[in-house]
């Protein structure tokens, strides 16, 4: 089996080891700070990764991301600010729990119900993704184009508050991609005579811009207020088995719900944690206590946000199809070292891909350890960490990692600019991440739509023929109509109440 | 940048960089095919043009965001602090920037103790001189008129 070559590998090299123990390290600090995200960490720390080999720097990164998702639990617990957004469900009950003096409690259960969540969500992958692989090494170019197409739609329309404003981000970022030479005939776009535009954006500094320097600019406008990081329980409270047992059907239950989520590109942790957290007290016994401190509604929405990150990667791997922020991160670190994400890659490097699989289970592994016997040490050490001296550092890095991507000047004043677009459309309530994923599915949908138009006698009649992209069609209209339709009722119930 | 920005000013803004887009497309050649190269820009000015008039025909959500005006000239001054950085690294180089732009920054941020910025104007630049540019081997940036890496033992 693939998965014990690659375990074999990661388990016999010291050094690989070594920056998986430092990326879930490093991902847990990250996450516990309410304002840094373990996207933002992975933006900023891509340029030490292209001295790495592929598999280093790779996992390095994925588990940064998996332990970042675990991290936020930890701020929302005591500190009662999610310290990521896919944690704000644990807040609900976790902060309850740490003012009844059981935070160490609380933490053991989400550090318990992560691990299990997260370990399930990667044993799925494993054994599916070989099967969406070849599958998907058997679409052509109109059926991958109606994919691509859906993909956007449901990122654009289900990311964020409304699908107008998220369609708005993710059409911004299809315009900014395009900027540069056309891949397949030479011919240069939107670069208004500058030559420095003939090249497009790098992924990297407008990552940086958006995810760091954006979050900065956010940060020394609305400041975390110092009230909020104070640590109001102990660790000294130990977790039984007949404590943890009640919690076991809904970690099963949301490792599931997770799971399927992540496999859906765009809906991410948030809401696996959300609706895992709701499916889990509609169907409590003690569904009352949910709300007030129970252990069962810390272990929900962490089994379930933590179960996202596996399956996550599904339609990154077979598709080149990134479904969060860290998919997309991702996808600039296959394409700095030569790596072709799709199905093609289980072809080409299938060692690769297991190994880092396999990076997975151990990043798990080594979180799960570091913060069952330390998350309490790390709530401490962030409470004492200072917002104010923080993020000018922050600011400081993300600019010095921007220049670092490719040594030129070109790409700081792209980070800047990013981060500037990025607050502003935090701002406008667009969205980032939308802005971003689109970024990155873009040259992929392009080459996909215009192969199809090359091959197709029918022109653009071709995607009605096909009945696999005519499906994925009608599904992007159909996401689309629902969501509309979903936000419209909400709008219309709003406005009644206030009436 | 210092006011929520409305939907209809949103809206417009959204649909005319969409247009816009469009414009600068139809300047791209086709090629031999028949939307060529201009076939992407084309969709996705399509796209924001008909998402920018969707959120103009949104209800207000101005009560909802917070006036931060304060907030958000401290985050202008960053942006503009941040820019005369990035021009000081092409001319005096990247120790002496950025021991002038981190305490700066720190202040932005509310610190005021003396001793503090002393420390974030030496430390700072030592520090992340240290990590991009020895540890990382990342060339650092040409300066026009010196550079005190060059006078410095580092």
């Amino acid at each position: 089996m693939e998965i014990a070559t690659g375990l074999a590998t990661v388990l016999t090299s010291p050094a690989l080891l070594g920056w998986i123990v430092l990326a879930a390290v490093v991902g847990m600090v990250v996450g516990a700070i309410p304002g840094l995200t373990a996207s933002a960490a992975i933006a900023m720390l891509l340029p030490l990764t292209f001295g790495m080999e592929p598999l280093a720097a790779l996992a390095f990164l994925y588990v940064i991301g998996k332990s970042g998702r675990y991290g936020g639990s930890i701020a929302a617990i005591l500190f009662n600010t999610p310290g990521t957004a896919a944690s704000a469900a644990t807040q609900i009950d976790g902060y309850p729990l740490a003012r009844q003096g059981k935070a160490g409690k609380a933490m053991k259960v989400a550090t318990l119900s992560s691990v299990l969540g997260d370990f399930t969500g990667d044993l799925l992958l494993i054994l599916f993704v070989g099967g969406i692989a070849w599958v998907a090494l058997r679409l052509g170019p109109p059926e991958l184009f109606g994919i691509y197409l859906a993909a956007f739609v449901v990122i654009g329309s289900v990311i964020g508050e409304s699908p107008a404003r998220g369609i708005a981000s993710a059409a911004f970022g299809v315009l900014l991609a395009t900027v540069g030479f056309d891949p397949i005939s030479g011919t240069p776009r939107l670069t208004f005579g500058l030559y420095e535009l003939t090249a497009g954006f790098h992924l990297v500094p407008l990552m940086i811009g958006m995810f760091v320097i954006g979050e900065v600019l956010t940060q020394v406008a609305h400041p975390a207020p110092a009230s909020a990081l104070r640590a109001t329980g102990t660790d000294r409270d130990r977790l039984s088995w007949t404590e943890y047992r009640p919690c076991l059907p809904h970690v099963a239950r949301s490792s599931l719900i997770g799971a399927f989520i992540g496999m859906l590109p765009g809906l991410g942790s948030a809401i696996a944690a959300f609706v895992a957290y709701g499916e889990g007290k509609r169907r409590a016994r003690n569904g009352a206590d949910w709300g007030r401190g129970a252990l069962e509604g810390v272990a929900a929405p962490e089994a379930a946000n933590n179960a996202v990150s596996g399956p996550s990667m599904a339609p990154l791997l077979t598709l080149g199809i990134p479904g969060s922020t860290i998919g997309a991160i991702l996808v600039g670190v296959f394409l700095i070292h030569g790596i072709q994400i799709g199905p093609t890659l289980f072809l080409t490097n299938r060692d690769l891909v297991y190994a880092l699989f396999a990076s997975g289970l151990v990043g798990i592994a080594a979180y799960g350890l570091i913060g069952y016997f330390g998350a309490a040490s790390v709530g401490r050490l962030i409470s004492r960490l200072p917002a104010r001296m923080l993020y000018p550092v922050v600011l400081l890095l993300a600019i010095g990692a921007a220049y670092a991507t490719r040594g030129n000047m070109f790409d700081v004043w792209v980070a800047l600019g990013a981060g500037v677009l990025g607050y502003g459309m935090r701002r406008a309530r667009l969205n980032p991440a939308a802005f971003v994923i689109a970024f990155v599915l873009t040259a992929g949908a392009e080459q996909a739509l215009r192969q199809s138009l090359l091959l197709s006698e029918a022109g653009w009649l071709i995607f009605l023929q096909r009945p696999v992209a005519l499906g994925f069609l009608l599904l992007a209209a159909l996401v689309l109509w629902l969501r509309v339709r979903r936000v419209r009722r909400a709008r219309q119930g709003a406005a009644e109440a206030a009436v | 940048m210092t006011e929520p920005i409305g939907e209809k000013l949103l809206g417009t803004i959204v649909a005319m960089t969409g247009l816009g887009a469009i414009g600068a497309a139809l300047t791209i050649g086709s090629g031999m095919e028949a939307w060529g190269a201009r076939t992407f820009p084309i969709l996705g000015g399509g796209a924001m043009v008909l998402a920018g008039i969707a959120v103009a025909r949104e209800p207000s959500g101005a009560a909802r965001a917070a006036s931060a005006t304060d907030g958000g000239l401290r985050a202008l001054w960053l942006v503009l602090l941040s820019a005369l950085y990035v021009l000081a690294l092409g001319r005096i180089g990247f120790l002496a920037a950025t021991a002038l732009t981190a305490p700066l920054a720190f202040a932005l941020f509310g610190v005021r103790a003396p001793r503090t910025l002393l420390l974030a104007a030496i430390l700072c630049p030592l520090a992340l001189h240290l990590f991009f540019f020895r540890l990382l081997g990342v060339f650092p940036p040409y300066s026009a008129w010196f550079d005190l890496a060059d006078l410095l033992p580092l």
